[in-house]
């Protein structure tokens, strides 16, 4: 008899447990694993020129300067992206000295990009600010050459490589 | 004599009935086995740093980068319907983006999905209909974006869940 | 088993006179009997479970993710025997025509005989445990349940019977 009702306690206790057991799986219905990641951006700065080599071809005489008529370029574009802050674009000739004026301008900058600084000119190898307030962006700008001559320089050829820089200020 | 060989060959006889009788015996033992619902999911480890370094001149978009040198294993029993879920510990800055996408061969992957915002609370599911069974070695990719106008980003932890569940 | 009624006529007489004390010098037998008893032991077979009923439950902690397969085992009960005949065996079955998920059963540290491997319990009686011999033996119940995730979930309740049979 005691065996008996001892049986019926163990049964009852069995299914309780299977039941428990089945009851925490409703509440437990998911499984997470984490993965950790590292993400940086590191500064960069890249700048590129657009339209190929430019030619300057002075071939007018202005009646009003008394001198040739100055030379411009119009199709080449400077781009540039930088994530640094307060950066600036410079430009510099190889050119240790020159018989014939070059200058260069940045023209239409993209907004938020960046401010053109004062047209540079040419005269020796030295570097001049270009574009300056470069922060954070992507931009673009014409650049405008303007080559001249003195009737005194006479005739002749000169080629200078132009060397864009993105820098700090 | 002839009266006592009959006698001891019955009682031999009945000594086999005997032993026939009682050579097999029995025991029962009771045994109930229950399988529950279950759900596991792991990876193989931690990607590796995921660091941006180029750009398009021009663009503010920078060169993304991305990791596929993890993978995730999954066993689960409960349905033919369970999806994976993910989220990071915390959104990401405006300007960075991140992506993961998940392959599978008992579901359907979601491909990249942009988890950049997704948090506990707003997980995105990255497979789903996967299927009773198992799913080992499957690749994680994860794309890292950011752009020029968010500057730079000193190396930064950030945590991946994913959950497995119905 | 009668008792024996000495009868005194003359002859006897004369020899109990003259031949008894040759037989008290060398002993006197005053009576005898004999009986036959039957000793008759019949073929002994017993077996036992010991440890009830037997309940486990494959959980989270027996999967490991990318596993189909997910097994748990249990050793809490034991079997325990008598055996006074010929070589004998054990074989195990289940109640169960239909399961949903396998069970499998291995008699670990058996005191006599020979365990097979690893059985899978069907309705059909196998072999457990082979060449036992006239004694008493004992060993630990070995349940292994296996389930693929792809089965899903349920529960096997089973009546497992061990039967010595004559090998």
């Amino acid at each position: 008899m005691n065996t008996k009702r001892h049986d019926i306690r163990r049964r009852a206790l069995q299914t309780l447990l299977i039941f428990a057991a089945g009851s925490a799986t409703l509440f437990a219905q998911r499984a997470s694993v984490t993965q950790v990641i590292r993400l940086q951006v590191l500064e960069l700065n890249t700048i590129d020129i657009s339209g190929g080599p430019v030619t300057l071809k002075i071939t007018d005489f202005d009646p009003e300067t008394s001198n040739p008529s100055p030379a411009m370029s119009g199709a080449t574009r400077l781009v540039w992206t930088s994530n640094g802050e307060n950066r600036k674009i410079t430009a510099e000739s190889d050119r240790s000295g020159s018989k014939f004026d070059l200058r260069l301008s940045a023209q239409d900058v993209s907004s938020g990009s960046g401010v053109s600084s004062s047209d540079v000119v040419f005269s020796d190898n030295s570097t001049h600010d270009l574009i300056v307030g470069v922060s954070r962006s992507a931009g673009s700008c014409t650049l405008q050459f303007t080559g001249a001559a003195t009737l005194e320089k006479g005739v002749g050829s000169e080629t200078h490589t132009i060397t864009y820089t993105i820098t700090g200020s | 004599m002839k009266k006592t060989i009959i006698t001891l060959a019955l009682v031999a006889a009945s000594s086999l009935l005997v032993e026939s009788a009682v050579a097999q015996a029995t025991a029962t033992q009771n045994l109930n086995l229950a399988v529950n619902a279950i759900y596991k999911i792991s990876t193989s480890g931690n990607p590796g740093a995921l660091t941006i370094t180029t750009g398009t001149p021009g663009s503010d978009n920078l060169t993304s980068v991305t990791d596929n040198s993890t993978t995730y294993s999954i066993t689960q029993n409960y349905a033919n319907t369970v999806k994976i879920t993910a989220n990071l510990d915390a959104a990401l800055s405006s300007g960075y983006s991140l992506s993961i996408n998940l392959a599978s061969s008992k579901g359907t992957s979601a491909g990249a999905v942009d988890i950049s915002n997704a948090t506990s609370g707003s997980a995105l599911s990255v497979v789903t209909g996967i299927n009773r069974g198992a799913d080992a070695g499957q690749m994680i990719t994860y794309s890292f974006g950011a752009n020029a106008s968010a500057g730079t980003l000193s190396s930064t932890a950030k945590v991946v869940t994913l959950t497995l569940t119905n | 088993m009668g008792s024996l009624r000495p009868r005194f006529n003359r002859p006897i007489l004369l020899g109990i006179f003259f031949i008894l004390p040759l037989f008290l010098a060398k002993g006197q037998t005053y009576g005898s009997a004999s009986h036959t008893i039957t000793v008759t032991v019949s073929t002994i077979t017993n077996v036992t479970v010991t440890g009830g009923a037997v309940s486990f439950t494959i959980t989270g902690a027996n999967a490991v993710a990318g596993q189909n397969t997910m097994s748990a085992t249990n050793q809490a009960t034991s079997l325990q025997w008598g055996i006074n005949s010929s070589t004998k065996k054990v074989t195990v079955q289940t109640n169960l025509t239909t399961q949903l998920f396998a069970l499998k059963l291995v008699a670990l540290n058996p005191t006599v005989g020979t365990a097979a491997s690893q059985v899978t319990i069907t309705h059909t009686a196998q072999d457990f445990l082979t060449n036992l011999g006239r004694s008493t033996g004992s060993c630990t119940l070995q349940y292994t349940a296996v389930a693929l995730a792809s089965q899903g979930t349920g529960t096997d309740s089973h009546t497992i019977t061990f039967t010595i049979a004559t090998q």
